[in-house]
């Protein structure tokens, strides 16, 4: 009896640390900022409301409501934000600190947009870090995209095609369907209107990836004091910086005719003869 | 280490422990409310010093100060503001518009924010955003610098979006000024040769320094065509002339021709490019010149960049009794280029070398073993020039530069090895009246120094320059 009660003992101490050290690797993110109604909905259907410091677990699902929105910072250091009136689900993460093959990051997006800035899952194994939407798989191949899939039935849907897109700010992306890739480069965008038609290329649609809202009218501008101009102002402020090369011609090549002298010869035996010297 | 710094660190440290670590357990509760004191007074004195540190020109120490306290005090509007602008002038826009995202999602109405967002936004090449959110901006209640700086970033992408990939641009030109050394001749009429002992030698009259007043025009275009993000063809042309009053016989044509293709990834910027020209003088073909060149530029942040060049250049005289003037030109240097914090204000500078080897092997009196009478040269200089903004319309600029020469063979006719010193300095102002229109009066002053008295030189040219641009 003592010998089944020290097994058992044992048999659930392993499955404690082994649930704990579980729940530990799935935790793939913290919540740094969350604005207006942001809920944390679980793998079992349980949803509450999201708070900064709070943690994201595999599986779980981020909603959030109209004109809210909420910034993770993911255990790999990578950070992703959740766009007003959309739902993102955080698949799969694991990652124990090494870049060894077995670290993974996977999203599926359901609705509304999301941008992410990767961190160190995808730098070396690409596949490994993925979003999935209805229509499109994305991969990654740079640092900071966004992508927003357009449902049947939603403010945008009145707008724009429903389908996925995904826009890239720096590094790039490649957009796959049942039926092609296209890699999509900054400031370019993709787009997927179907799970078997091809995805494109088209010209950015602001009316998707804009995202602060617009000012109230009559606003007043809040705490912080515009900055007239500033250093990143140089490239359109009209300097033009003195060339890089030294200057354009040495002073040797400011001759800019020939040198000519004159000097006088003889006189007193011969007659005096002008001679002419090019100097 | 800045002590803001250390306590950066220390309040980092604790703010990453906890970001995937359990919180720590509460302490007592005067010892808590004591403790919380102090960190609110370490945060705040860190906010301070973030903020002194970009407005001293030191954005990236304070992204370093501010960057661990992130994830603890994102959603803190203050906070948000000032790491989006140490990322945003640091040279991390991807950085900066996650912060200001967070400033605009609690506070739609900040002017400050959205002003930086859409510089954010035009850092990473987001023409359509940035317009977007620089033009809501403009409607708000802002200095009318800003408002005046956006329109040149609107100006700008205006010009961007018309062209597409293919971007041209133009200039004309028209001058008028006084020159106190039209021939770049001393001022000594009688000199004295030591191969020919017979007394002194009186200059020719048009190698004598003389005044004149003159007119000039100038025009010019370029094209550049982005291939993808990364590479760019350029090609460009400018063409000048300058007619005295009275001294035809130095009047000037010239004709430049440009082309190159630059890639450009991340902060690292190459370019190969070839340069040609063909210049007049009194209305005869004077020289040519033909070269190539590189650089590599590497930009630290949006304040500060360096690069390094080469250049390969001939110089090849038109008139036979310059031909033996004929050389070849090596150069190489390296630059530097920083921005004030307030981007109104640049200086720069580079240091260079170089040689010139004569090539001529025609042989005349003053060259008889061919090559010029001075034969082949090392040179070395450096040139400093700053630029800043006064006012809205007006840049102020100046700068100037040193050479030295050495030549290596003996002067047959001087017995000497020349040496030069070689100095200019140049001042101006530059008024855009109207949008394309700009008026530039100019001071220039320069110097050749050197041991063969038929070399030296000084000359002054003040002019007035109106300028009208194109695209």
């Amino acid at each position: 009896m003592n010998t089944v009660k020290s097994i058992t003992g044992v048999l659930a101490a392993c499955l404690m640390l082994m649930g704990s050290q579980a729940s530990y690797a799935a935790i793939a993110g913290k919540v740094q900022f969350a604005n207006g109604s942001v809920q944390l909905v679980n793998v079992s259907g349980k949803s509450h409301a999201l708070r900064k410091g709070d943690a994201i677990s595999e599986s779980d699902t981020i909603a959030t409501g109209k004109d809210s929105s909420a910034q993770v910072r993911m255990a790999d250091g990578g950070l992703i934000a959740v766009r007003p009136d959309s739902e993102l689900k955080f698949d799969r993460f694991a990652f124990s600190g090494e870049q060894d093959g077995n670290e993974k990051s996977f999203f599926r997006l359901l609705r509304g947009g999301m941008r992410a800035i990767t961190g160190m899952i995808g730098r070396v194994h690409k596949s490994n870090y993925r979003i999935t939407t209805q229509t499109a798989t994305i991969g990654i191949r740079g640092t900071d995209h966004e992508t927003y899939v357009v449902v049947p039935g939603s403010a945008l849907a009145a707008t724009v095609p429903t389908g996925t897109y995904n826009k890239v700010n720096t590094g790039g992306t490649v957009m796959t369907t049942g039926n092609g890739a296209v890699n999509i480069q900054p400031n370019q965008m993709g787009f997927s209107g179907a799970p078997n038609q091809a995805p494109q290329l088209q010209p950015v649609n602001l009316s998707i990836f804009t995202v602060p809202s617009a000012p109230a009218p009559q606003a007043k501008t809040g705490p912080n004091q515009v900055r007239a101009s500033v250093v990143v102002d140089n490239v359109v402020l009209g300097q033009v910086f003195i060339p890089a090369t030294a200057a354009a011609t040495a002073p040797g090549s400011n001759i800019r005719a020939p040198i000519r002298g004159q000097y006088q010869t003889g006189g007193i035996t011969a007659p005096p003869q002008t001679q002419t010297i090019v100097f | 280490m800045h002590p803001a710094m250390l306590m950066a660190m220390v309040l980092g440290l604790a703010s990453a422990g906890s970001v995937f670590a359990q919180d720590a357990a509460p302490q007592e509760a005067p010892s808590a409310q004591t403790a919380a004191q102090v960190d609110d007074a370490a945060y705040e004195q860190t906010l301070r010093d973030a903020d002194a540190l970009i407005k001293d020109g030191k954005p990236g120490k304070a992204y370093a100060l501010l960057e661990p306290l992130e994830f603890a005090h994102a959603g803190e509007e203050h906070f948000d503001y000032l790491i989006g602008i140490a990322a945003l002038d640091s040279g991390q826009p991807d950085k900066a518009t996650f912060a200001l995202e967070r400033v605009l999602a609690v506070n739609p109405d900040s002017a400050a924010a959205r002003l930086d967002m859409a510089r954010a936004y035009y850092q990473l090449g987001d023409f359509s955003r940035a317009k977007t959110e620089f033009l809501v901006v403009s409607q708000q209640d802002i200095p009318g610098t800003a408002r005046a700086n956006i329109e040149k970033y609107l100006d700008e992408i205006e010009a961007r979006e018309s062209g597409s990939n293919t971007r041209l641009s133009g200039y004309l030109e028209g001058t008028a000024g006084h020159d106190s050394n039209v021939n770049f001749s001393t001022s000594q009429s009688q000199i004295l040769v030591n191969a020919i002992p017979v007394g002194p030698i009186a200059l020719a009259p048009a190698n004598i320094e003389t005044a004149d007043s003159y007119r000039g025009v100038a025009a010019g275009g370029e094209i550049r065509h982005n291939l993808n993000g990364n590479w760019q063809l350029d090609a460009g042309a400018d063409w000048r002339k300058r007619a005295y009053n009275f001294q035809n016989q130095f009047d000037t044509v010239g004709l430049d021709g440009r082309a190159g293709v630059a890639y450009a990834a991340g902060a690292e910027r190459f370019r190969m490019g070839i340069a040609d020209g063909r210049n007049r003088l009194g209305g005869l073909l004077s020289y040519d010149t033909a070269g190539i060149n590189g650089e590599w530029r590497h930009v630290f942040s949006p304040a500060n960049q360096a690069n390094v060049f080469l250049q390969q250049a001939k110089y090849r005289f038109a008139d036979v009794l310059m031909k033996p003037n004929d050389f070849d030109q090596q150069t190489a240097g390296l630059g530097w280029v920083h921005v004030s914090v307030d981007g109104r204000a640049t200086v720069s500078g580079n240091l260079y070398r170089g040689t010139e080897k004569d090539v001529s092997n025609l042989v005349t009196t003053a060259t008889p073993s061919g090559g010029r009478a001075d034969g082949p040269k090392r040179f070395s200089g450096f040139r400093l020039g700053g630029q800043v903004a006064a006012g809205d319309r007006t840049i102020l600029f100046l700068n100037g530069g040193v050479q030295v020469g050495n030549y290596e063979r003996l002067n047959p006719m001087f017995l000497q090895l020349r040496n030069d010193r070689y100095s200019d300095l140049t001042a101006g102002a530059s008024w855009s009246f109207s949008k394309r229109w700009t008026l530039r009066p100019q001071l220039n002053f320069s110097r050749n120094s050197s041991n063969i008295v038929i070399y030296s030189y000084i000359r002054k040219d003040v002019s007035l320059t109106i300028r009208r641009d194109f695209w």
